[in-house]
Parts: structure tokens; C-alpha cells; sequence
């Protein structure tokens, strides 16, 4: 990750050629805004889901092996261990998503003074969305 | 992002991603929570015209949305010049390959 200079909290004060300046990551929590954890939560979770759908495009096609083949593996994936994945495959597609229709929002130039806002109203929902997730796998779960 | 219709097209299939994905999530797991998916089953959703359009989209825009936004995420790591022109056609090879399975991987159960 790039690192720029930056002075850490507190060491303005003087000013001056004394001022002592840190290099530190932008990820650093005294640098890091709110912003810049969708951005690395966007593309954490983009990257998994591209890794998911790779996956799941064959999974799907073992169809073409007889639908006997279909059954057996969708037998295997609802099992508990396959299930509790699933709700985390759900949390990274409805967050990546509605980050996604923030960023829409952004780049039409709508709310981008709101941002914080925006960014937690649809972590929000996501919260809310996978909770519900939850409640729909519960009797895989606790079977 | 590099160039102005990758951006575009991101955006583009994003859109249309947001709408496919929640009728393809809705159809294969809410509508009936419980109920095991199984080639009998599947077979009968997938042959409506409605799902057959949603599926072969989701398709399309779901290989070309990922293959992009990892390309953006591999040319913000430094990739250039004939490294980003390999990444492109590598991505595309892959793209199209996994493209050509998912449609072979869809027509068991319109022929069933």
C-alpha cells in the first residue's frame, strides 16, 4: 500500500523547519476515513465475488454430467458448513451492492457532501439485510 | 479506472446487475426459503422466458462486471503498457471461455 507524508496528530504545533513529519499508511486509523474503508471493503468484497462466480458458474454446469450430478453436488452445498458460507456470499453481494449504488449516486453528483451519510445508511441496510439472511438459513443452521 | 468506457460499462452493468441478481437470489432462494434446489426443480423455473433472460444476462453482465473490476484493481497494483494490454486479453480469454460453459451449463435443463 502507498504511503505518503503526513503529519500525525499533534504535530503541527510549532510549525517551522522543526515540524517532524511521520510516514504512514493511508489505511492508518488517524488517516483513514470512513471513505477509505468502503473503498477497501468494496474491493475486498469484489474480488471474493469474482472468485464466487468463477466457482459458480461450473458448480451450475455439472448439469451437463446428468441431472443426477446436479442433485448430488446441490445436496452437498446444503449442508450446515455450505450454508453458513452462503450467508457470508450474501453479505459481501448486498453490501458490494449497495456500495455500488453509492458510488452510482457519486459519480452523477448527487450527495457527495453526505458521503458518511450515504455510507452508513447502506451499511445499515447491509446489516439489516444479512440479518435476515440469517433468519431464513436458522432452521439449516440449528438442524 | 483507466479510459472512459470501461468506467462506463461498469457503471452500465452494475445497474443492471443490482436488478438481475435480486430476481435470480429471489427466484433460486426466497420465493420458497427451505425448499432444496434439485434439476427438477430448476428445470421447470428455468424454461419461463422471464428466467431464462435473467439467467443468461446475469450471465454475461456478472463475467464482464468482475473480469473489469478485477482488471481496475490489478492496473491500480501497477500493471502498464504490455502488461495491462496481456491482462486485457488474458481476461477476456477467461471471460468468454467461462461464458461458453455457463450457456452449455444452462441447456441441460431447457432441453429436459
Amino acid at each position: 500500500m502507498e504511503t505518503r507524508a503526513c503529519a500525525g496528530p499533534g504535530e503541527l504545533g510549532a510549525g517551522g523547519a522543526g515540524a517532524r513529519v511521520r510516514r504512514v499508511s493511508p489505511l492508518h486509523p488517524a488517516n483513514a476515513g470512513v471513505g477509505m474503508y468502503a473503498f477497501l471493503l468494496h474491493r475486498i468484497t469484489g474480488l471474493a465475488l469474482v472468485f464466487y462466480v468463477l466457482l459458480h458458474i461450473p458448480v451450475i454446469s455439472s448439469a451437463m454430467l446428468g441431472a443426477a450430478s446436479f442433485d448430488g453436488v446441490m445436496a452437498l452445498l446444503h449442508t450446515k458448513f455450505w450454508v453458513v458460507l452462503d450467508v457470508g456470499l450474501l453479505a459481501a453481494v448486498i453490501f458490494h451492492g449497495l456500495n455500488g449504488l453509492r458510488l452510482l449516486l457519486f459519480d452523477l453528483g448527487l450527495l457527495v457532501k453526505q458521503q458518511k451519510l450515504v455510507f452508513w445508511i447502506i451499511f445499515a441496510l447491509s446489516a439489516a439485510g444479512v440479518a435476515f439472511c440469517f433468519w431464513i438459513v436458522l432452521p439449516v443452521i440449528t438442524a | 479506472m483507466k479510459g472512459l468506457w470501461p468506467w462506463f460499462w461498469q457503471r452500465a452493468t452494475a445497474a443492471a446487475l443490482v436488478v438481475a441478481l435480486f430476481l435470480h437470489l429471489w427466484a433460486t432462494h426466497f420465493s420458497d426459503p427451505g425448499a432444496e434446489i434439485a434439476f427438477a426443480g430448476v428445470t421447470v423455473r428455468v424454461k419461463t422466458v422471464l428466467y431464462m433472460a435473467v439467467d443468461f444476462s446475469l450471465l454475461a453482465l456478472v463475467l464482464f462486471h468482475g473480469l473489469n473490476g478485477l482488471r481496475n484493481v490489478l492496473l491500480d497494483f501497477g500493471v502498464r503498457r504490455r502488461g495491462a494490454l496481456w491482462l486485457t486479453v488474458g481476461l477476456s480469454v477467461i471471460g468468454l471461455a467461462w461464458l461458453v460453459l455457463g450457456v452449455f451449463g444452462l441447456m441441460p435443463f431447457i432441453a429436459a
